[in-house]
C-alpha cells in the first residue's frame, strides 16, 4: 500500500515535471527589473497601497533582442516608473522566425498582451481584420503620429496599431570613391548608371549583392519600382488586390532596369552563393562603392569599418527630369491583443510610446525616422540626402505594405530572381511566376 | 510478420505477459462489471503498470496523436495559418499538388537527396567500419573522431559548412592552393552543386553513425567462420562476400532505414544553407511545405504536402523492412 502511495507520487512528480517542461518559453525572456538605484523600495516603502496584488504585469512580445533591442529595455523601466502598478514583462526573439512564431501563438490563443508587429496589409492587417487586435482609432493619443504613417497599421476606418519608427531603404554609397572619381550623387537612372560604369572602369565592384535567398533583389527593385510603377500608376496596389492588375505588363520596364546591372556587370559576379553579410561586408571594407539595403544595417556597417564615409541616396529609377522618389516605411508597429485581461493597462503602455519625448529616444535607438507629427528627431549625418527626399513628400512605403498577398508574391519574387540571376528564365518570366503564385494565393480565399 | 511477432520482437516477454492480462483486466471490467475491490488479487498486482503508461500516453495523445489527427483535417482546408474561420475544400489542395510543377521538382529533389544519401552514407560506412575492426592503434580515437558529427546539431554543421563552400571559403582555397584553382564554383549557389554539395555535408555528418553500427554487428560474427573461410582458402574480397556482408543485414536494415528517414525528412540542414535554392534547386517537400504553409500563408496546402510526405516515408520504411528483413538470416 505504501509503495503504491510512493509510485503515485513519483508519477504524479513526473508528469507536473514534464508538463512544466514543455511549458517553458525557450525564447530569451528579458524581465525588466525594478532599477538598481533603490528607488523602488524607497516608493513601495511610501506607497504603501502598492501591494504585489495590485501590480498588474504588462507581457510585451516583440522581434527585437540581442543587439536589436534598442530602447526597449529603457523606455520599459521608465514607464514602469511611471506606472508603479504595471510590470512590463518583455520577450524578445529574433526576427527571422517571429512572423511564423507569432502565427502560431494568435492561432493557439496564447499571444501576449502587447505584441510588436510588422506593418502592412498582410501583417498588422491582416491580424486585425482576422478579430486578433484591438481597434485603437478611438483613442486620443492616435491623432499624435502622421497620417501617412497610420496608413501603414489602418483599414477601412479602423487602426490597429501604433506606428513606431519610419525606416529607409535606398542606395548606401561610399563618399570617398565618389569624391575621388569625381562623381556626385546621381538624380536618375543614366546619371546613376554612369556612375556605375565609371566606378566599374576604376577597378571597383559598383554594387555589392548577396542572393543566397534573394532577399536583396527584393529590397532592391522596392526601391526601384516607386519611380517606374507608381509614378505612372499610383493606385497599382489597388488594383492588384482588386485582380484588375498584373506584375507582367506593368513591372517590366523595373525589373529590365534592374538585370540590366547585372548584364553589364555592376553587381557582384554570382551572388546566388553570396549572402548579406558577405555583401555588406565587400560594401564597408571599400571593395564596392554601393550596397542596397534599409536604414536599420547603418549600425552593422559602422561597427566593420568604423572610419567609413558613407551616405544613402533613394534610388533614382526615374528618368530625367522626373522627381526621385524615396522608399519609406513603417518600421515597428505595437498593437494590443483584443483577447487580453488587462487592456486598460495595454492602452496605458501605448499611450506612453505615443509621446514625442519616448518616440524619439526609440527613434535615435533604431536609427529610423520619426512618425510623431511635427517631430524630426535625431538623423545620423549619412541620412542627410534621402531624408531631405522624404522630408520633400516624395516617398512610397515598402511595396509589399500594401499587397494582399505579400507573402505569397514576395517569396516567389526571391525565388524566381536567383533563377533570373542563374540564367534560367528571363525578367519577364519572373514576372510571369509572381502572377501565377499571387492567383494560387487569391485561389485559397 | 504479423503483429504478435512484431510485439514479441519489440518488447520483452514479460512485458507483453503484462499487456495481455492487462486486456484481461478490461475484458473482466465490461462483462462482470467489477468494481476494482473485486478484481482478483493477481489482476490487482499488474494494475500499477496502467499507472505507469497513463501519464505518458496522455502526453503522446496531446502533443502528438491530435496534431498530426488534425493535420489530415486541415490538408482539405484553404486555412491560411492564422483566420479563425476556413473552408472545407475536401481533396482540392491534393489535387492541384499533383499539377504543381514545384511540387514535382521538389518531389524529385527529395528523391535524389534521399537515394545518394542512403547509397553512399551506407556505402562508406561499412569500409570504415571495417577498417576500425581491424587492428589499428588509433582505433578507440578513430571511432570517436568518425563519430563526433552525429552527435551536432544539423544547425552547427550547416553554419560550419557555409564557410567552406562559400566562394571566398576554405574549400576554394584550397583547389586554388593545389593547383585546380579552375575547379572553383559558388558550390551552394549554383543549382548544378548545391544539392550535391549539401549530400557531401549530410555524409560528413552521418557517415559516423552508421559506422558505428555496422561495427557492433561485425564484432557479433564469430571468428571461426573467418578460420574456417581461411581452410577453404576463400580470400578478402570472397570473406567479405559471403561471410561479412551476409552477416551485416541485420546492421543493413536499421542504417537503410534510418538513413531513408533521416534523409527524406531533413529540413533544417537545407534550409540554414540553402533556403531551398538557387532558383528551387535544393527545394525538398519540407522546405517547400515549410515555405508555402509559413511564408505564402497556405497553410492548408503546406498540410496536404506533410500528409503526402507521411505517406511517402511510412510506406518506404514498410518495404524496406519487409524486404530488408528477408536478408537477415538466423531470425526465428
Amino acid at each position: 500500500m505504501r509503495r503504491r502511495g510512493l509510485g503515485l507520487l513519483a508519477m504524479t512528480m513526473m508528469l507536473v515535471l514534464v508538463l512544466s517542461a514543455c511549458g517553458g518559453k525557450n525564447n530569451e525572456t528579458t524581465e525588466a527589473s525594478a532599477p538598481a538605484s533603490g528607488t523602488a523600495p524607497a516608493s513601495q516603502s511610501t506607497e504603501p497601497s502598492a501591494s504585489p496584488a495590485e501590480v498588474v504585469e504588462l507581457k510585451v512580445t516583440g522581434y527585437k533582442s540581442g543587439t536589436e533591442l534598442g530602447a526597449i529595455p529603457e523606455l520599459n523601466e521608465k514607464f514602469m516608473k511611471e506606472n508603479p502598478g504595471i510590470k512590463v514583462k518583455y520577450e524578445g526573439m529574433p526576427g527571422g522566425q517571429f512572423k511564423e512564431f507569432i502565427k502560431t501563438r494568435f492561432a493557439a490563443g496564447d499571444a501576449s498582451d502587447v505584441i510588436l508587429m510588422h506593418p502592412g496589409l498582410s501583417d498588422v492587417i491582416s491580424y486585425g481584420k482576422a478579430g486578433y487586435l484591438l481597434d485603437l482609432a478611438g483613442e486620443s493619443w492616435i491623432s499624435n503620429f502622421s497620417e501617412a504613417s497610420l496608413k501603414a497599421t489602418s483599414l477601412e476606418g479602423k487602426t490597429y496599431a501604433i506606428p513606431n519608427d519610419m525606416n529607409v531603404m535606398g542606395v548606401y554609397y561610399n563618399k570617398e570613391i565618389f569624391e575621388k572619381l569625381n562623381l556626385a550623387t546621381p538624380k536618375n537612372w543614366d546619371e546613376f548608371v554612369a556612375a556605375a560604369e565609371a566606378i566599374k572602369q576604376s577597378g571597383v565592384l559598383p554594387i555589392a549583392i548577396g542572393n543566397n535567398d534573394g532577399w536583396m533583389t527584393l529590397a532592391a527593385l522596392y526601391t526601384v519600382a516607386p519611380s517606374l510603377v507608381y509614378g505612372s500608376t499610383p493606385d497599382f496596389d489597388t488594383k492588384l488586390n482588386e485582380g484588375t492588375a498584373t506584375f507582367a505588363g506593368a513591372w517590366d520596364d523595373t525589373v529590365n532596369k534592374w538585370f540590366s546591372l547585372n548584364d553589364k556587370g555592376y553587381l557582384t559576379e554570382k551572388s546566388t552563393g553570396v549572402n548579406l553579410d558577405q555583401a555588406q561586408k565587400a560594401f564597408a571594407t571599400g571593395k564596392a562603392a554601393m550596397y542596397i539595403d534599409g536604414s536599420w544595417s547603418l549600425a552593422g556597417i559602422k561597427k566593420t569599418n568604423p572610419d567609413l564615409k558613407l551616405g544613402m541616396f533613394a534610388m533614382p529609377s526615374n528618368a530625367a527630369g522626373q522627381d526621385v522618389v524615396a522608399s519609406a516605411a513603417v518600421g515597428t508597429t505595437f498593437a494590443i491583443n483584443k483577447d487580453t485581461k488587462v487592456a486598460d493597462a495595454a492602452k496605458k503602455y501605448l499611450e506612453f510610446w505615443s509621446q514625442a519625448d519616448n518616440q524619439k529616444v526609440w527613434a535615435k535607438s533604431q536609427q529610423g525616422f520619426m512618425t510623431i507629427n511635427g517631430e524630426t528627431g535625431d538623423i545620423d549625418e549619412a541620412f542627410k540626402e534621402i531624408a531631405d527626399v522624404v522630408a520633400s513628400g516624395h516617398s512610397y512605403p515598402f511595396l509589399d505594405q500594401g499587397w494582399r498577398y505579400g507573402g505569397a508574391a514576395t517569396t516567389e519574387m526571391m525565388t524566381s530572381a536567383q533563377g533570373v540571376y542563374l540564367k534560367v528564365i528571363t525578367p519577364a518570366v519572373m514576372l510571369e511566376n509572381m502572377d501565377k503564385a499571387w492567383a494560387d494565393a487569391a485561389r485559397i480565399k | 510478420m504479423n503483429f504478435t511477432s512484431f510485439l514479441t520482437k519489440a518488447f520483452p516477454s514479460n512485458l507483453i505477459s503484462m499487456m495481455k492480462d492487462g486486456c484481461i483486466l478490461v475484458t473482466h471490467q465490461d462483462k462482470e462489471r467489477v468494481t476494482l475491490r473485486n478484481l482478483s488479487l493477481r489482476t490487482k498486482e499488474h494494475m500499477w503498470w496502467v499507472g505507469f503508461i497513463a501519464p505518458a500516453f496522455l502526453i503522446y495523445t496531446v502533443i502528438f496523436l491530435g496534431p498530426v489527427i488534425s493535420s489530415f483535417y486541415y490538408s482539405m482546408t484553404n486555412w491560411n495559418g492564422f483566420t479563425k474561420t476556413m473552408d472545407f475544400i475536401g481533396f482540392s489542395n491534393y489535387a492541384h499538388m499533383f499539377t504543381d510543377p514545384t511540387f514535382m521538382k521538389a518531389m524529385r529533389n527529395t528523391f535524389v537527396f534521399a537515394g545518394l544519401i542512403v547509397i553512399f552514407q551506407n556505402g562508406l560506412a561499412i569500409p570504415l567500419a571495417l577498417a576500425l575492426d581491424s587492428k589499428i592503434k588509433t582505433k578507440s580515437l578513430l571511432k570517436v573522431v568518425f563519430f563526433a558529427p552525429a552527435i551536432l546539431s544539423p544547425l552547427v554543421v550547416g553554419y560550419t559548412w557555409l564557410y567552406i563552400y562559400e566562394p571566398e571559403g576554405m574549400l576554394n582555397m584550397l583547389l586554388r592552393a593545389i593547383g585546380l584553382g579552375g575547379w572553383e564554383q559558388t558550390w551552394l549557389g549554383d543549382p548544378k552543386f548545391a544539392l550535391y554539395a549539401i549530400v557531401v555535408m549530410v555524409l560528413w555528418q552521418y557517415v559516423g553513425y552508421s559506422m558505428i553500427i555496422f561495427l557492433a554487428n561485425l564484432q557479433t560474427i564469430p571468428g571461426d567462420l573467418y578460420e574456417a573461410a581461411d581452410i577453404d582458402g576463400a580470400g578478402g574480397y570472397r570473406k567479405f562476400r559471403y561471410i561479412t556482408f551476409p552477416l551485416l543485414a541485420p546492421s543493413m536494415t536499421i542504417n537503410v532505414v534510418l538513413a531513408s528517414i533521416g534523409s527524406l525528412k531533413a529540413f533544417d540542414i537545407i534550409y540554414v544553407t540553402t533556403k531551398g535554392g538557387p532558383f528551387q534547386a535544393t527545394e525538398t517537400i519540407t522546405t517547400l511545405l515549410f515555405t508555402t504553409a509559413f511564408k505564402k500563408d497556405n497553410f492548408g496546402y503546406g498540410t496536404s504536402m506533410g500528409v503526402i510526405m507521411f505517406l511517402i516515408i511510412f510506406l518506404i520504411s514498410v518495404v524496406q523492412i519487409l524486404l530488408l528483413r528477408r536478408r537477415e538470416v538466423g531470425e526465428s
